[in-house]
């Protein structure tokens, strides 16, 4: 049961067009508004997206296949309950990607309102912060030390309230 | 596009929305991490005070986000993280409030309440009801007007309202120490009170629930009274202002609505783990949507209040629960064993911490905006205060915590 008023094109930023079955496309609570929107005979040139490129958008829409049977992401739960251990393998492997490519993944996700993939990708980053070091994050973002020694050592007493030992957070 | 590298990097630029979802799955430890990273992580969470809102709220359940006009959010967290660590470490600073004299040495103190900076206690032996200045003692106002034993006792807005063995209930001005109506008379003496928006419920000796309307200035007729129950009430809770629950000394628990007159209850059962331990408190955790119940057989239950099954069970006390007080954060009991206990609802297996008196514990209360726990006990002269703030602590503690519904009095 294929057929072609089954696919949508998609036109990424740098001029690519990429055919995507519709239910693919729906997972895109803003792509899912432009199909709404338009008619048909609209659509037949595709849909231009200026925010997001190729290589990006192959691997959104990769995301979005794997999920495509995934019930609707839940609605915000309670902040208190809210976790960052309960991603699957395979989202794990999907988020091993170079920073600059998380990067855009997320303004794609959150431009494309795509809420498992932003949650995902949040959690993602939330995860490369948690339990770090000051230090350990600068290493890992690859951002500058810029305060002065005096400076560091004012921003250290400040904060230093909440470095209780062998606490684990919340 | 390649991301930005200046500053604080990627994650800066990322759109606001999105960073707070990131926040939403930080802890404060990291929030504390991020800001020491570099300059511009630094001046952002300085300048997004949301950001420290927000962990607040997460953190103490809504009632964070409640507190209106506070500039600095980050140091409103660190005020009440602080202080937060003192009640589960049990830290806190102790004086004694000497109570005025009583006639006879055995005076009970059958409730002690906070009201603003002031304790409001009642002793049963002489029947007064008495406002304390929490600074130095003073008396500030003397509730004349029961004869007998006050048995009960309840605060609602700015109303005390009293039930005593003299069969009558009373509701008072609290600050002018006027009583504003009484409902009267019972049949047999009152046991306890619990008052909720514009009902009074109280609970008798031979086993009736009786329900006035707080704004009549006086009735002898209540609006609704139950059948009695299986035996004398010993604790009620008007719950809403249309449910009431209402437990018995051998241990039945009994909701009812207001809706049918009272002429059944819509649930009854007997509560755990003994049939047959009186039940001696009932209050509601509106944060938790839980009714909790102290029993005579020193165990604290949870009941899911559509259900008659017990949610879980804390072995609190080795003897009576005489009474506990529950708001978002935590639940303190205490008991004829002689200790308060102080529980985090995080970790109810074991009290997060415990005091231990000299003193069979009749009557306790805190109030989270001023960081206190009083507590009052049979044949003790004075009203133990226990003040969780160090002395550092600056008023922005007192701000996160102004809204009322932490109270959770009833």
């Amino acid at each position: 049961m294929s057929g072609d008023h089954d696919m949508v094109k998609l036109i990424s930023s740098d001029g690519h067009t990429i055919e995507v079955p519709e239910d693919i496309v729906r997972k895109s609570q803003t792509l899912q508004n432009t199909l709404d929107d338009l008619a048909k005979d609209q659509l037949e040139n595709g849909i231009p997206l200026a925010n997001v490129t190729h290589a990006i958008l192959t691997k959104v829409v990769e995301w979005c296949t794997h999920h495509k049977d995934d019930p609707p992401p839940p609605e915000d739960d309670d902040a208190r309950t809210r976790r960052t251990d309960d991603i699957t393998p395979w989202d794990a492997d999907f988020c091993k990607v170079e920073q600059t490519v998380l990067f855009e993944l997320i303004l794609a996700a959150n431009y494309l309102d795509i809420k498992g993939l932003l949650d995902l990708c949040c959690k993602t980053v939330a995860n490369m912060i948690k339990g770090k070091s000051p230090e350990q994050i600068r290493q890992t973002f690859n951002i500058k030390n810029d305060f002065t020694p005096e400076e560091e050592e004012q921003v250290r007493k400040e904060n230093e309230w909440c470095e209780e030992a062998g606490s684990t957070g919340k | 596009m390649a991301a930005s590298q200046a500053g604080g990097g990627w994650l800066l630029e990322l759109p606001d929305e999105v960073l707070r979802q990131v926040f939403k799955l930080c802890s404060h430890h990291e929030l504390c991490a991020l800001a020491q990273v570099c300059v511009a992580w630094h001046r952002y969470l300085r300048t997004h005070q949301g950001v420290w809102r927000s962990m607040a709220a997460a953190t103490w359940g809504p009632l964070g986000s409640r507190v209106r006009g506070a500039q600095r959010w980050d140091k409103v967290f660190r005020a009440q993280y602080e202080v937060e660590k003192r009640w589960r470490r049990g830290d806190a600073s102790q004086r004694l409030l000497s109570r005025p004299p009583s006639k006879k040495r055995s005076t009970r103190v059958t409730g002690v309440a906070l009201h603003g900076l002031t304790v409001l206690a009642t002793a049963s032996s002489d029947a007064s009801v008495l406002q304390i200045s929490l600074d130095d003692g003073e008396v500030v106002n003397t509730f004349v007007g029961h004869s007998k034993a006050v048995t009960g006792f309840d605060m609602a807005a700015s109303e005390l309202i009293t039930a005593s063995a003299d069969k009558t209930v009373r509701v008072w001005d609290m600050t002018s120490g006027l009583v504003r109506s009484v409902f009267a008379p019972t049949r047999k003496p009152l046991t306890c009170v619990s008052a909720h928006g514009e009902r009074v419920a109280g609970g008798t000796k031979d086993g009736l629930v009786h329900i006035w309307r707080r704004v009549e200035r006086s009735a002898a007729q209540p609006e609704y009274s139950t059948h009695a129950l299986s035996g004398p009430i010993s604790s009620v809770l008007m719950a809403s202002s249309r449910m009431v629950v209402a437990g018995t000394a051998n241990g039945e628990l009994s909701l009812y609505t207001c809706a049918d007159a009272l002429a059944c209850p819509i649930r009854s059962f007997y509560t755990v783990p003994e049939e047959g331990a009186p039940v001696t408190t009932i209050r509601y955790s509106k944060y938790h949507a839980r009714l909790v119940v102290g029993s005579g057989a020193g165990v604290v239950a949870l009941y899911h209040p559509s259900s008659a099954e017990p949610e879980s069970v804390l072995a609190a006390h080795s003897a009576k629960v005489v009474g506990l007080q529950c708001n978002a954060l935590r639940l303190v009991t205490w008991s004829d064993d002689a200790t308060v206990a102080i529980w985090d609802w995080r970790e109810t297996r074991k009290p997060a911490s415990v005091f231990s008196l000299d003193y069979p514990v009749t009557s306790a209360a805190f109030d989270d905006r001023h960081a206190t726990l009083v507590i009052a006990g049979c044949g003790h002269a004075a009203i133990d205060v226990f003040d969780f703030r160090a002395a550092s602590d600056s008023v922005d503690t007192a701000a996160l915590l102004s809204a009322n519904t932490l109270g959770d009095f009833t």
